[in-house]
């Protein structure tokens, strides 16, 4: 303890009178100065209280009812969760999005890692570079959907079916098939590489650079400082886009929804023939076309715990990156 | 002498480093790949620029010659877009609503994760496990019970419901900057702490200029998002001269005048301001960065 | 001394009395779904409502068509909607049924003026004998044609208020479709809204989709007359009168509201709404009602208004409405629907307030008595039913019989289990 230490350098060996004084009014402080701690995190405490232990509560509550949000809920116990595991449109939606969330999260998070290191390096351009893979995020949803038809439109001029006429592949409508609607998204996902890159850029420019030069003067190539230093020190960062990815997997809905407002104003389904289906998708299907609100309470639900399940997995996998690996 | 023998070797072996021709070959490599993913992100956008100088006729000719490359351009999609609906008025909505939530989220996430990495109170980990748990409840489900809670106190038709939530801080920037700061070594705050300085002075003068770079990204993040955001303002901005820019580029569509390149027109210019805070924003963090290097 | 205080005596009684007998200003507010033009004309309808009710004040929220719905919904759903509301027929059920409006039925003068009201316009707007809304105006569809494509296959001009036949339109639609020399097609006779046509199809070959529009007990579309309705969309698609499924929105022959305009397509079925931009591209166009078999039928919309469950001003609210529906129905027609009021169809059609000359107009009023508006019922699983199905008939993947059978057997499914 860092304390002891402290005490014993000034002078005050720990078993003196005089030392264990000090060690005491030390502990004392330091215990102090961790209650601060609280007041520091309270603002957090106050809001989720505020805004969002209510709906929280609530929205399980309602997820035990038939509610349509206009009318007195009905009690239905937990039927609402157990007809999910016979509802297609639910088990559709499932698999959607665990594929998704496995090569967005694998590929999306190890590409988002080598493409900043790249970045990180002094080369001509990085600055364009940078920007460049970014602008993407800059776009509005709306604006999106309209960006993509060009290219994987179902008809002939789509770019993706240019390509495999080619090929001498016959067009084919991505959009449209309940098989290839998600590859859509899954590719699509790829353009937003921007902002993950950009998160693990801000991690490298923060490791010391000395641990670099160290390792230039001891012979260590690019791919060899990359994996032995670079990656375990982005422990953290890691860890945050990690867990972060699994998030924004599991809930993925902005892209499968731009994707389906492609055809027609009114939908009825999630994208033609539920191709586009993602969990927050059929969510937001339940609840705001089909007025089933106990419903889409119990999917949103559903989705709560499964994100929980892989958290608790990923933080154990993960455990030592929760503090960062100092010095070595 | 040998010193400097040595130090002048040294500078020689890295002098070569450079110039080994594996490491131009690697260069090479790195570059290839950057600029083939950079032109497939910047694909959409040529559609979108040259879609946005084609009238409708144009839009709908789907031969590939004119997909890409129309002749004559249409600049007056331009003025019409402006025209059609007062897009200044949303843009400077857009931006006081982004920087306002933008300064306040930064400031009570830092607050809220020095609290998390700094401070070693028993429930101290219990909170951040259920600040990451928070996270994991999908907002749509939220979303309607917090609308009627927030019409029952009579924040609707005003930027309340925008703003007010932001000085409790978010979850997810909570977590970025708690990340970083935990991978910040402790011995000057310890320094600090034993010549007497408060936890507060710790936390502006120590903390916060090392943890520069997730600040400057998590505002990046913040202001992006709201610049986004559609929802939000769709269901708590009722009177038109509240409307953001996204709420205002929804007006080009419809099932009656279908003028997707006037929508078009307006995207671009939408994104024209965009483009040029985060090329702004982006030589800050440059300046940023280098700060905390120097230490 | 006495005179001051006799002054200012005066003084307070005149304060007192002009704030007691002005009349007290209401605020209400005013939403409708529309494009910017569109909120233009409204914004000047409402601005002459104000005109002559000094004493209500009307603020107006515009909304395109998508967000208006989201909007509306939150709104309802959080007790803060606007005062005065418009509805599609469309998208109403859902909230009428549900009696999430204000009972308009006690109101003075309610009855009266939905007596007032189109046959077909009626049925949206009741619930177990209460009255939830006020039509308003009607979304008419006719056919509008592009002249130059028909003189380039040398065909005569259809009549503007005559039908043609079924056989007579699968002849012209044969000189109208032009492909290349290698099969593939650059223009289409016509580009039709499929989703909603077929039934206009079934009913015009003397069947009927569904019993009732509001309480439907049975699907009544399996029979000989359903299956020639659907049998004829197909034709359509087969002959390739129509483009397929697919290319029916947002392909290279636009959407069914727009495809005259890409000048790549010869006829399609449109509202007035889509006029202005064939003016734009200087494409000469003329109207026609919609082909017949057996009998017209043709699929529209019904407008109505109604009050919000939550409006603190019920009364003025209804002001607004009953000037719209009755006195102001001439005006209400510049902004480009076709009166709801019986009593001022004669007149809008002679005056003609929609900026087009009048022969355009008539293929409009020609078909306004025909239409009809579909199931109204408050879930969406009917219309996914069928638009699934007819997207297989028409991608010529199953029968006319088969479909008819689908939509049967499954339709019935889904209306035994409807909660109102």
């Amino acid at each position: 303890m860092e304390i002891t230490e402290r005490v014993e350098s000034a002078g005050f060996p720990a078993d003196s009178f005089k030392g264990v004084f000090l060690l005491a009014k030390g502990r004392s402080l330091l215990a102090k100065r961790n209650l601060m701690g609280w007041v520091y995190v309270s603002p957090w405490i106050i809001g989720f209280l505020c805004f969002q232990a209510f709906p929280i509560f609530y929205s399980f509550y309602i997820s035990l009812h038939k509610w349509d949000m206009l009318r007195k809920p009905t009690f239905l116990g937990l039927s609402n969760y157990t007809s999910l595991v016979s509802d297609p449109r639910f088990l559709i939606s499932l698999r959607n999005t665990f594929l998704f969330m496995l090569f967005s999260m694998g590929l999306g998070i190890s590409l988002g890692i080598f493409i900043a290191a790249l970045l990180a390096e002094k080369m001509k351009g990085t600055h364009i570079y940078r920007t460049l893979f970014y602008l993407p995020n800059l776009v509005v949803p709306v604006a999106f959907g309209m960006m993509m038809r060009p290219i994987f439109a179902g008809q002939d001029y789509g770019l993706v079916n240019i390509i495999l006429s080619r090929l001498g592949v016959a067009n084919f409508q991505w959009l449209d098939n309940p098989s290839t609607g998600i590859w859509v998204v899954i590719i699509t996902n790829f353009w937003f590489i921007g902002a993950c890159m950009i998160i693990f850029l801000a991690g490298i420019k923060s490791i010391n650079r000395a641990y670099y030069e160290a390792a230039e003067i001891d012979g260590a190539g690019w791919f060899r400082r990359f994996f032995n230093i670079t990656i375990p020190l982005l422990g953290p960062v890691i860890f945050f886009q990690t867990v972060s990815g699994l998030i924004y997997a599991l809930q993925i809905f902005d892209i499968p929804i731009s994707l389906a407002n492609l055809g027609g104003s009114v939908h009825t389904t999630m994208g033609r023939n539920d191709s586009l289906a993602s969990l927050i998708f059929y969510l937001y299907f339940l609840g705001f076309r089909e007025w089933k609100m106990g419903h889409a309470s119990a999917v949103g639900w559903v989705v709560f715990l499964i994100g929980l399940l892989f958290t608790f997995v990923i933080i154990w996998v993960l455990r030592r990156s929760w503090y960062s690996q100092d010095a070595n | 002498m040998t010193d400097l023998r040595k130090q002048l070797e040294f500078d020689q072996s890295l002098s070569e480093l450079g110039k080994s021709k594996k490491a131009n070959w690697g260069r090479g490599c790195a570059h290839l790949f950057l600029t083939t993913y950079c032109i497939l992100i910047i694909i959409p956008f040529v559609w979108l620029i040259v879609s946005s100088l084609k009238n409708m006729g144009q839009y709908y000719n789907t031969d590939l010659l004119n997909v890409w490359f129309p002749w004559p351009l249409h600049f007056e999609n331009y003025p019409k877009a402006l025209q059609t609906v007062p897009l200044f008025r949303y843009l400077w909505n857009s931006i006081w609503l982004a920087t306002v939530q933008m300064i306040l989220t930064v400031i009570s996430s830092a607050f809220i994760a020095y609290g998390l990495s700094r401070f070693q109170f028993k429930g101290r980990d219990t909170i951040f496990i259920i600040l990451i748990a928070s996270m994991m409840l999908p907002v749509q489900v939220t979303q309607i019970p917090l609308f009627m809670f927030y019409s029952k106190i009579g924040f609707v038709n005003s930027f309340k419901p925008l703003i007010i939530p932001q000085f409790f801080g978010s979850a997810w920037y909570v977590f970025l900057i708690r990340q970083f700061m935990v991978g910040l070594p402790k011995d000057l705050d310890e320094s600090a702490m034993i010549d007497g300085a408060n936890t507060f002075t710790i936390f502006t003068r120590i903390i916060l200029p090392q943890t520069k770079p997730a600040l400057m990204v998590a505002g990046l993040f913040i202001f992006l998002y709201s610049w986004k955001d559609v929802w939000g303002p769709l269901i708590y901005l009722q009177s038109g001269k509240f409307y953001t820019l996204p709420l205002g580029l929804l007006f080009f569509t419809g099932p009656t005048r279908v003028e997707y390149t006037v929508e078009l027109a307006a995207i671009v210019i939408a994104l024209v301001p965009t483009v040029l805070l985060y090329f702004m924003g982006q030589k800050y963090l440059e300046k940023g960065i280098s700060i905390a290097d120097l230490k | 001394m006495r005179k001051k205080i006799l002054f200012i005596g005066l003084c307070l009684i005149l304060v007192v009395a002009t704030s007691v007998l002005a009349a007290p200003k209401v605020t209400i507010t005013y939403t409708r779904w529309a494009g910017t033009q569109e909120a233009r004309d409204f914004q000047a309808l409402i601005d002459l409502f104000m005109e002559k009710n000094p004493n209500i004040k009307v603020e107006t929220e515009f909304l395109p068509w998508d967000p208006y719905w989201n909007k509306l919904m939150t709104t309802i759903i959080g007790r803060t909607a606007p005062d005065v509301i418009s509805f599609s027929h469309q998208m109403s059920a859902q909230y009428v049924s549900r009696e999430a409006l204000y009972d308009m039925t006690k109101l003075p003068g309610v009855s009266k003026l939905l007596d007032e009201m189109q046959e077909g316009t009626r049925a949206a707007v009741m619930v177990n004998k209460k009255i939830y809304g006020m039509p308003v105006g009607a979304g008419v569809r006719a056919v509008i044609y592009n002249k130059a494509l028909f003189d380039q296959a040398g065909l005569a001009y259809p009549d503007n208020e005559d039908p043609m036949t079924w056989d007579e339109f699968l002849k012209i639609a044969e000189k109208l479709t032009i492909k290349d020399k290698n099969g593939k097609v650059i223009q289409y006779a016509a580009n039709f809204h499929k989703r909603e046509m077929w039934e206009s199809l079934v009913v015009q070959a003397g069947g009927k989709f569904i019993d009732d529009y509001t309480k439907p007990t049975k699907i009544l579309i399996n029979n000989k007359e359903g299956i020639a309705g659907l049998q004829f969309l197909r034709t359509m698609v087969e002959k390739k009168a129509i483009p397929p499924w697919e290319d029916d929105w947002e392909g290279a022959f636009g959407s069914p509201d727009s495809a005259v305009a890409t000048g790549k397509v010869a006829m399609m079925q449109a509202g007035p709404w889509s006029l202005g931009p064939l003016k734009d591209n200087n494409i000469k166009f003329g109207t026609c009602p919609l082909f017949m078999n057996k009998q017209r039928a043709n699929r529209g919309y019904i407008n109505f208004l109604a009050i919000s469950r939550n409006s603190k001003n019920p009364q003025a609210a209804w002001k607004l409405i009953e000037w719209m529906c009755g006195d102001g129905q001439l005006d209400f027609t510049k902004t480009g629907d076709l009166p709801a009021n019986k009593n001022y169809l004669a007149a809008a059609q002679k005056e003609n307030p929609y900026g087009y000359p009048e022969e355009v107009m008539a293929a409009f009023f020609s078909e306004l008595p025909y239409v009809i508006t579909g199931p109204m019922v408050p879930t969406t699983e009917l219309i996914t039913l069928t638009e699934n199905t007819v997207q297989d008939l028409t991608s010529l993947r199953i029968s006319p019989s088969e479909a008819a059978a689908r939509i049967e057997e499954m339709g019935d499914e889904i209306i035994a289990n409807i909660e109102y």
